[in-house]
């Protein structure tokens, strides 16, 4: 069992748009609100990677499902030097540097107990052969800007506490597509993006969770959009049966009835309900968790996630755009007597993004005065 | 109704709203920021931090007493401000209403009535408006301090609201409340006192 990861404040230098940002106070349940290009996906990809350690398959991931692949790089691809993808590695750091130029680092660090470190750097290296003592010995030597050697490879170095280890970017390119929706992720972490899970990543989830204890919390989640439902079943999908798909039995309806439609929200939910259970003793990330779903649907909604997270020690990061979303949360934050949340709206022009944190006591004052918290 | 989200002048109580509004009317200020009645010093001073971090907020104006210790108030509104990102608060409050801009941040205006300089409230505020050379005015306060301490009801702080209320009895229509007593001319909206309330008020809010 790995050790339940919680993370009481955040710390991030030059990733994506935060040049510096520094989170001193996170809760079990934090609503991550701020304009667009504010940085609130890129402040759940910064948990992400630090969780993962600086895991090969979460950064092509994270460069991958942002259509991050360099334009320069095609270059390489058509002269037949590339194999894989052509990840553009710049969109990692901030203020996408020239990496022909520079050697960009970034780093993400938890606060307060357990606070580590997790650095991430760019940099050329050159593979010497030596001879020792009649042995042939491998050497690495990451080479200094000056004298990068043109067309020496590229890696990433990574550096957690004082384990270190260099990545060529070489194995990143050509490293398996890995969703980061993966629910067999080796990382204690569930992410739901703002699309949704597909329908198979549900099924997996699905999987887990049918005829246990916790079947019923997604049973719960359901019912906030759609109180008729009586059962769920995942089915192969007859033409391409490596595909599967929800099909729900609706009360007072004879026939199964695909689970989509009822609606995007649904969807949207169960996702977020099967990686809740997932996520168990680890972190919770879902962004634009609003999408789909009704605004009277908000409080319950946040009642179901606030009781789970405390039930399944899941620590919660969510972003959203929606007002309704807000008062939601602080209606549930209010019912419940629930003092381990808060709101962190991002602002600032990139570069000098910070964070501004909302206590329920606070958000209480925020629903009364009518108080723009976006 | 929307709230006003971006300039907001917080005062205590209905009272003194209702003061606030007439005197806008009088010297016709542009009505461009809302008059919030807190309910109470306590709901106020808790507002203020959240209010300041609210995304559309420019300008917050307060309001409040200072009571009967004008230098502990000013005090515990530096302590609040400066948490709250504003650390270069006067020593002492400006006579003519302090005003607080930070580059990037909301202005705030502040003003401890009756008049930044003095303890008291908005019945001392209200009893500098009262007409030069009334008649009444000193013959309230005889009355009201006439009270022998054994029939005395109200506590000593609250000496200038009873005098000011005895004052309001015996007027035209008596028991008339404060603010109205500025639009029906018992009280002088356009003294020093007034207009320099007025002055800051601009200060702040004007663009």
């Amino acid at each position: 069992m790995p050790k339940p990861i919680f993370l009481h404040g955040l710390e991030i230098k030059g990733f994506r748009p935060f040049a510096h940002l520094t989170l001193p106070e996170l809760s079990r349940v934090n609503l991550i609100v701020g304009k667009n290009s504010c940085g609130k996906t890129s402040l759940l990809e910064a948990i992400q990677l630090f969780v993962a350690e600086g895991a090969v398959f979460n950064i092509r991931d994270l460069l991958s499902s942002r259509n991050e692949i360099s334009a320069e790089r095609r270059g390489e691809a058509e002269a037949g030097q590339m194999i894989g993808d052509n990840l553009a590695y710049e969109a990692l750091f901030f203020g996408r540097p020239d990496l022909d130029l520079e050697r960009p680092e970034l780093s993400i660090a938890s606060l307060g107990p357990d606070a580590t470190i997790l650095h991430v750097a760019y940099c050329r290296f050159i593979e010497k052969i030596e001879d020792s003592d009649g042995q042939a010995r491998r050497r690495i030597i990451i080479v200094e800007r000056e004298d990068a050697a043109e067309g020496s490879p590229a890696a990433l170095q990574v550096k957690v506490g004082d384990r270190e280890r260099l990545v060529p970017i070489e194995i990143v390119d050509r490293s398996r597509r890995v969703s980061r929706r993966d629910l067999d992720s080796p990382f204690p972490f569930q992410y739901v993006p703002a699309d949704g899970l597909s329908s198979n990543d549900i099924a997996r989830g699905w999987d887990k969770v049918t005829l246990t204890a916790e079947e019923g919390i997604i049973y719960s989640a359901l019912r906030l959009v759609s109180a008729d439902i009586e059962r769920v079943a995942f089915v192969a999908d007859t033409r391409t049966p490596y595909n599967r798909y929800g099909m729900t039995k609706v009360s007072g309806q004879s026939k199964p009835i695909p689970l989509r439609s009822l609606g995007e929200g649904v969807n949207h939910l169960l996702g977020i309900a099967v990686s809740l259970i997932a996520a168990r003793d680890g972190l919770l990330l879902v962004d634009e968790i609003e999408n789909g779903l009704h605004y009277s649907v908000m409080t319950r909604m946040w009642k179901l996630i606030l009781d789970q997270s405390r039930a399944l020690n899941v620590q919660v990061f969510a972003a959203t755009h929606s007002l309704d979303c807000i008062r939601g949360f602080q209606a549930a934050t209010a019912e419940l007597g629930f003092g381990d949340a808060r709101l962190i709206r991002l602002e600032g022009k990139s570069g000098n993004i910070e964070g501004v944190s909302f206590d329920p006591a606070e958000l209480r004052i925020v629903t009364e005065e009518d108080i723009e918290v976006r | 109704m929307n709230k006003n989200k971006s300039s907001i002048l917080l005062v205590e109580g209905p009272d003194d709203q209702h003061v606030v509004w007439t005197l806008l009317r009088h010297h016709k200020v542009a009505e461009n920021f809302e008059v919030r009645d807190k309910g109470g010093i306590d709901q106020l001073l808790e507002t203020v931090p959240v209010q300041l971090k609210g995304s559309e907020l420019r300008r917050l104006g307060i309001m409040v007493d200072a009571d009967e210790n004008l230098a502990g108030r000013w005090q515990s509104l530096t302590v609040l401000l400066g948490k709250a990102g504003y650390p270069e608060l006067p020593g002492v409050p400006e006579g003519a209403g302090t005003i607080v801009e930070h580059e990037g941040k909301p202005k705030i205006g502040i003003w401890l009535m009756p008049d930044n300089r003095t303890s008291g409230m908005i019945e001392d505020f209200i009893q500098f408006l009262v007409p030069a050379g009334d008649p009444l005015i000193d013959h309230a306060r005889r009355c009201v301090k006439g009270i022998g301490d054994s029939h005395r009801r109200f506590r000593p702080s609250y000496l200038s609201k009873a005098e000011i209320h005895t004052w309001l009895a015996w007027q035209d229509h008596p028991g008339t409340p404060m603010g109205q007593a500025i639009t029906r001319k018992y009280l002088d909206a356009d003294c020093r006192h007034a207009a320099g309330f007025i002055a800051w008020i601009r200060r702040l809010f004007g663009d």
